[in-house]
């Protein structure tokens, strides 16, 4: 080989059309972590990680031999010790004497290949982003319309005038149920605009956390017992002080609880628990319901996640109520995280705040 | 399967899928079927040694090649059932019977569905590095992991971030630009990206194990040697599972023996029909 091109800054590489090198230079050698003569003989499938090989079949090599020539083909090539080496190729065919074979000019792309590894993660992550928006805005069409629907059949009803008094209050007591519905749905999008757009602000001051917790327990208490779950508190005694927004705590121990309560068969058990642990305050909620199944675990916070879209349906809501309480969570300067052993095993969430640490007055 | 076509409209037919035919009129049809990632283009080595006995069909998929692209439908070609179907529009457009048809690796599947569906039209398969599932199993080696399969899809992704040969998209939204349609004309294996990742999934995470005890039409398997797509366990593995197949071990190497070696798979398929005429 021209010593030239033998330390030329770039792989060179002659290939056969069955796919057995003929010719490597110095430099392939070292980028392979070998030496030029070890390469001679070998088939090219050894030389490439295993996707590249597919795509060395099935694109590669029919269009070089199809076209005379391929450029800018990015591939993993494989080095002796196993690592990949990314690399950009430029090939042409020969048809010489009966005995046709490739050249390649390999040149290797460690940088570029991690910026474009960014922009496809990139890319994955948006066009993942724009199929959960889509299949959102699905669900709220549907989840918004079904409480609108039964308010119209009532109203309906009620407008013929004909109704006797306990159908006259089955209507407003559904009307009113079906309008509160919506309410919450519309609240939970609002939150979730101001959240995402940064303007959602919360109110700060020495708050005990203990009688907003107790007040959500005893809200609940009824939708629980209609269920047949029962609740458990284990609430410590001292001071449970934190800097809180009593309102927006209280929507948190709300959708936690309600949560819990909602995917939690009958005759199964939802715990609450409030202790000081450090600096810390922390709230955690237990169940024995349905549980969250490894690979959902991650994104159990995400906006526009939905474990499955039948499940959530039947159960109502938009799923956007834990996305928000970690946002809220966060407001406050707490943390929040999620816990399941699997589908059926249960779920327990655990929130921190972090707690006023009351310093004793001077005697 | 997909519904068929209302009518038996040749020329729609033959403009969508592209649909080119030779040889001799009167002789029996030979139709080839392209594999993933390229296009009828890929049968020129091949199907030119049997134009003096065969009536030659060639074709490429929708979303491949010279195809009507905007005749792509994402739900139909999620699966090789929509694939299937177009050979199957193909057969019934053309009026085809008789068929030797000649499938490249997933067209071979393909083409087993469809003779699946249509028994009577078929009298033999040929099918070219086929495999029924690439993905390794409990009791099955396919040749891939999952892994693999998505490794694939993200080089294939990369490739066309600044891959001058997938001009096709460049094309697709500039239809009145001359120059660019002639350098399509010109290109080999044009594809749209998001057409053929599509076709990548179908392909490689497809499972037709299933299917192979259905298929009642004769096959020739020609496997090669050293093939990285489709490994020789997979070739013996469908040979034990077709009623009436014959395994041919091929001297090629590589997965596309009818473009490296194409004398070889010519003559195997000409001893293979002489012997079953």
């Amino acid at each position: 080989m021209d010593p030239l091109l033998d330390r030329a800054p770039f792989g060179f590489l002659v290939i056969r059309d069955d796919g057995y090198v003929e010719l490597a230079n110095r430099t392939l050698g070292g980028m392979l972590d070998t030496t030029a003569e070890h390469l001679v003989g070998r088939h090219v499938d050894g030389l490439l990680t295993t996707p590249s090989r597919i795509f060395y079949q099935s694109h590669f090599f029919p269009i070089l031999k199809l076209q005379g020539r391929v450029s800018e083909v990015y591939v993993s090539m494989l080095s002796t010790n196993g690592s990949e080496v990314p690399v950009l190729l430029n090939a042409v065919r020969i048809e010489a004497e009966g005995a046709p074979r490739s050249e390649w000019a390999v040149v290797p792309i460690h940088t570029r290949n991690e910026y474009e590894n960014e922009i496809l993660k990139a890319r994955k992550a948006a066009e993942a982003a724009s199929i959960a928006k889509d299949t959102f805005i699905s669900f709220v069409s549907h989840e918004l319309r079904s409480p609108l629907s039964a308010i119209m059949g009532w109203a309906n009803i009620l407008g013929r005038g004909d109704v006797d008094p306990a159908q006259l209050k089955r209507g407003i007591e559904a009307i009113e149920r079906n309008a509160k519905l919506q309410l919450k749905l519309v609240d939970d999008m609002l939150d979730h605009a101001r959240l995402a757009s940064g303007k959602l602000s919360i109110d700060l001051s020495p708050r005990d956390v203990r009688p907003i917790l107790e007040g959500v327990l005893e809200g609940i208490a009824p939708t629980a017992h209609a269920r047949d779950v029962s609740i458990v508190r284990e609430v410590e005694p001292g001071p449970m002080e934190a800097k809180a927004d009593a309102e927006r705590l209280q929507q948190v121990f709300w959708n936690l609880l309600s949560n819990a309560v909602k995917f939690t068969p009958a005759g199964g058990r939802v715990s609450a628990a409030l202790r000081r642990s450090d600096s810390w305050i922390e709230v955690v909620v237990a169940d024995t319901g349905k549980g969250i199944a490894k690979d959902f675990l991650p994104y159990v916070f995400d906006s526009f996640r939905q474990e499955e879209g039948r499940v959530v349906r039947s159960e109502g809501g938009l799923g956007l109520g834990m996305s928000i309480t970690r946002h809220l969570v966060e407001l406050h300067g707490g943390k929040i995280t999620a816990a399941s052993d699997g589908p059926g095993m249960g779920a327990t969430f655990t929130l921190c705040l972090p707690a006023i640490v009351s310093i004793p007055a001077p005697l | 399967m997909y519904d068929r076509v209302p009518s038996v409209d040749r020329e729609a037919i033959g403009k969508r899928n592209n649909v080119k035919i030779s040889g001799r009129s009167d002789g029996q049809v030979m139709l080839f079927a392209h594999g993933f990632g390229c296009d009828q283009a890929m049968w020129r080595y091949v199907a030119p040694a049997f134009e003096d006995r065969y009536r030659v069909v060639l074709f490429d998929y929708v979303g491949s090649g010279k195809s009507d692209w905007t005749a792509y439908d994402p739900e139909r070609y999620s699966t090789l059932a929509g694939y299937a179907r177009d050979v199957l529009d193909v057969v019934e457009a053309f009026d085809l019977r008789g068929i030797v048809y000649v499938g490249h690796s997933v067209s071979s599947m393909i083409g087993a569905l469809a003779a699946i569906e249509a028994p009577d039209r078929f009298e033999q398969l040929v099918m070219i590095g086929p495999s029924p599932c690439y993905v390794n199993g409990p009791d099955y080696v396919g040749g891939f992991e999952r892994k693999d399969i998505e490794g694939l899809l993200d080089l294939m992704e990369k490739n066309y971030i600044g891959w001058a040969q997938f001009l096709a998209p460049v094309v697709m939204k500039n239809p009145q630009d001359p120059a660019l349609a002639a350098e399509l004309q010109a290109s080999f294996c044009a594809t749209d990206p998001r057409m053929t990742r599509q076709f990548a999934r179908a392909t490689f995470l497809s499972d037709n194990r299933a299917d192979l005890g259905k298929l009642r039409v004769p096959s020739l398997i020609l496997q090669c040697s050293e093939d990285a797509v489709a490994p020789e366990c997979v070739g013996r593995y469908l040979a034990e599972a077709l009623e009436a197949s014959t395994l041919r071990q091929m001297a090629a190497t590589g997965h596309c023996p009818h473009m490296s070696h194409p004398e070889e798979t010519i003559g195997l398929m000409k001893e293979y029909l002489a012997a079953h005429a």
